[in-house]
């Protein structure tokens, strides 16, 4: 059944970041694995999860919250909230203290039970408000 | 019509006809729309708004589809739009600068009519390139 197994991959590449604070599972992401998010460069494998990384630095506690997945035969949609506590340095923002809560969605090709790419946009306005970096 | 074709549909109907009312069939009568550019849900009268806003300030736009997934009358869509802000868009007069950028968005189709959708655009990257915002 590759559409559950797709969608498992789908949802467990989140829960992955989650546990290791960032990085990306070698275990669901193919050799040659490219990811573009939001107009920001697009980046390989070890780009994406220092990317990751730095959103851990600054939202110790960040978690994902899946809230759809939908998938065929050759890959997934994930539609998910990030939450977190800004107390740490991000991207050059010092720590504000504040609470985050921003949507996204992924889009997932995914062959073999691996994921080849990844398209995803988040509302980065949404959380630079938030933090109060940006004026609403 | 098929699910797919939907949300296509509208992508043609809005993004290269600029046909806002002409959208209407596409949308159930309690259709909600998330968009995360708004803070708020929106209904199809509240979307035709934001509609016609993105229009009187880029008269040019014009959208491609990039990628499509569908399970289940669920339709996902990443799209590329492009434009050039020759009028007045949210209070911000006219820049003269073309801008591209992409969103994702999941359509909930019944019945040939989207019930609910969920879009996460790019506002961030569209700012940037309007120079509204500084490049980060």
């Amino acid at each position: 059944m590759p559409i559950m197994r797709n969608k498992t991959v789908a949802r467990e590449f989140f829960m992955e970041q989650d546990r290791r604070k960032g990085p990306l599972s070698p275990d669901l992401v193919a050799d040659g694995y490219t990811a573009k998010i939001g107009s920001n460069p697009e980046m390989s494998r070890e780009g994406h999860s220092a990317f990751g990384a730095a959103f851990y630095a600054g939202f110790p506690d960040l978690y994902h919250t899946i809230d759809e997945v939908l998938a065929n035969e050759d890959g997934a949609a994930v539609r998910f909230t990030l939450r977190g506590t800004h107390t740490g340095d991000f991207m050059g923002i010092p720590a504000t203290g504040k609470p985050i809560e921003v949507t996204a969605i992924a889009i997932q090709h995914i062959a073999d039970g691996k994921v080849t790419s990844l398209r995803a946009e988040f509302d980065q306005v949404g959380m630079l408000r938030q933090l109060g970096v940006m004026p609403s | 019509m098929s699910n797919k074709s939907v949300s296509a549909r509208f992508f043609e109907t809005y993004g290269q006809q600029h046909d806002v009312e002409g959208c209407a069939p596409l949308f159930a009568d309690d259709a909600v729309i998330h968009f995360n550019n708004m803070p708020a849900p929106l209904n199809f009268e509240g979307y035709k708004q934001v509609g016609y806003a993105f229009l009187a300030g880029f008269p040019d736009i014009h959208v491609t589809i990039l990628d499509q997934i569908e399970e289940d009358g669920k339709v996902v869509s990443r799209v590329r739009w492009t434009g050039t802000h020759t009028g007045e868009f949210n209070g911000i007069p006219a820049t003269g600068r073309p801008f591209h950028n992409e969103d994702i968005t999941i359509d909930y189709v019944a019945n040939g009519q989207i019930k609910e959708r969920w879009t996460i655009g790019d506002l961030m990257g569209m700012m940037q390139q309007l120079g509204v915002i500084p490049t980060a």
